[in-house]
């Protein structure tokens, strides 16, 4: 109904709906993201340790063996690796990444909400000009 | 455009998104995945109505991700192949960091290493799997349930990338010596 209205009426009630509802859906929807986003990492990193526990627990060893082999000799390498296999016989559940996770999402969560209150109405705006746009040729077209 | 092969009752079944320009070929992949009852079909004839449909399915202003959880992805198809797709597509997502890649699975007849490479670069964002054809029916349905169903296109895409830098470096050795 809206989108077939006259130009003076169609402008500034689509710019203010965009204003009003992109934002607050904006900043909804980019709220809803970081959930998402939060869930698919938090469930990539348990599927790792889950379904794939040797590849997992050889990154977690080289990790590890990373940190300890800085500044030794490179004979020591093999024989570190291996006294950290001996000490660390299987990986622990990933409660720090799953943390460390959470408090990212805490902290960028505000952030992509303002994000979503600039982009939410700019959306909303192009949708509604698309679609008057294509009433408008729909319509020529059958005349 | 070709249209949607849905089921009945299929309301909360996740979608899968058939690009392939042979209409013969999609009807059997989309045959194939209804007789599983687990997902919904869409089909596309190329690059350009692929991405009309997954503009149809996007989620919370396209900041979600989109109601596709998979686009099996026929390679050589008339006005946008799939490289070009999927470059399109990776560059879209990559404009909003903070949106999940849709897991693309390649089905191609060109099993040559040259396409394998392009198909699995990481520049491109990188495909979930590569079928070759003519695949197998259980090999196919394994991977989409993969994708869609344990949610592991993220795991499938890392895999690729090892295998992928493994290959190269016994290729480069191979090369020295």
């Amino acid at each position: 109904m809206l989108e077939t209205s006259p130009a003076p009426i169609f402008y500034p009630l689509i710019f203010l709906w965009s204003l009003v509802y992109g934002a607050t859906a904006g900043a909804f929807f980019k709220l809803m993201a970081v959930y998402e986003n939060w869930i698919a990492m938090n469930r990539h990193q348990i599927q790792l340790w889950k379904k794939y526990p040797q590849r997992s627990y050889n990154k977690y060893i080289s990790s590890i063996w990373a940190n300890q082999i800085k500044g030794k000799p490179l004979e020591l390498a093999e024989y570190t690796r291996h006294q950290i296999e001996k000490s660390h016989t299987s990986e622990p559940f990933p409660v720090f990444r799953l943390l460390v996770n959470t408090l990212f999402m805490l902290v960028i969560a505000p952030f992509m909400m303002l994000i979503g209150m600039f982009q939410g109405p700019v959306y909303v705006y192009r949708r509604a000009l698309l679609r008057r746009q294509q009433i408008i040729i729909k319509n020529r077209q059958a005349i | 455009m070709t249209p949607s092969l849905q089921t009945k009752n299929s309301n909360n079944k996740p979608f899968v998104l058939i690009v392939e320009d042979n209409l013969r070929q999609s009807e059997l992949i989309a045959s194939i995945l209804n007789e599983t009852g687990l997902y919904q079909i869409l089909t596309a004839g190329n690059g350009e109505e692929a991405f009309i449909k997954l503009a149809d399915y996007e989620r919370g202003f396209d900041f979600l991700s989109n109601k596709i959880s998979c686009i099996l992805l026929d390679w050589q198809m008339p006005k946008m192949h799939g490289e070009a797709f999927l470059r399109k597509l990776r560059e879209k997502e990559k404009r909003s960091p903070f949106k999940r890649h849709i897991p693309v699975v390649i089905i191609t007849a060109y099993g040559d290493n040259e396409l394998r490479m392009i198909a699995e670069d990481s520049t491109l964002g990188l495909a979930s799997a590569y079928l070759l054809k003519p695949f197998d029916e259980a090999e196919l349905l394994q991977v989409v349930k993969r994708i869609v169903i344990d949610k592991e296109g993220e795991i499938m895409r890392e895999l690729l990338v090892e295998q992928r830098s493994r290959w190269l470096k016994e290729y480069q050795k191979s090369l020295k010596e």
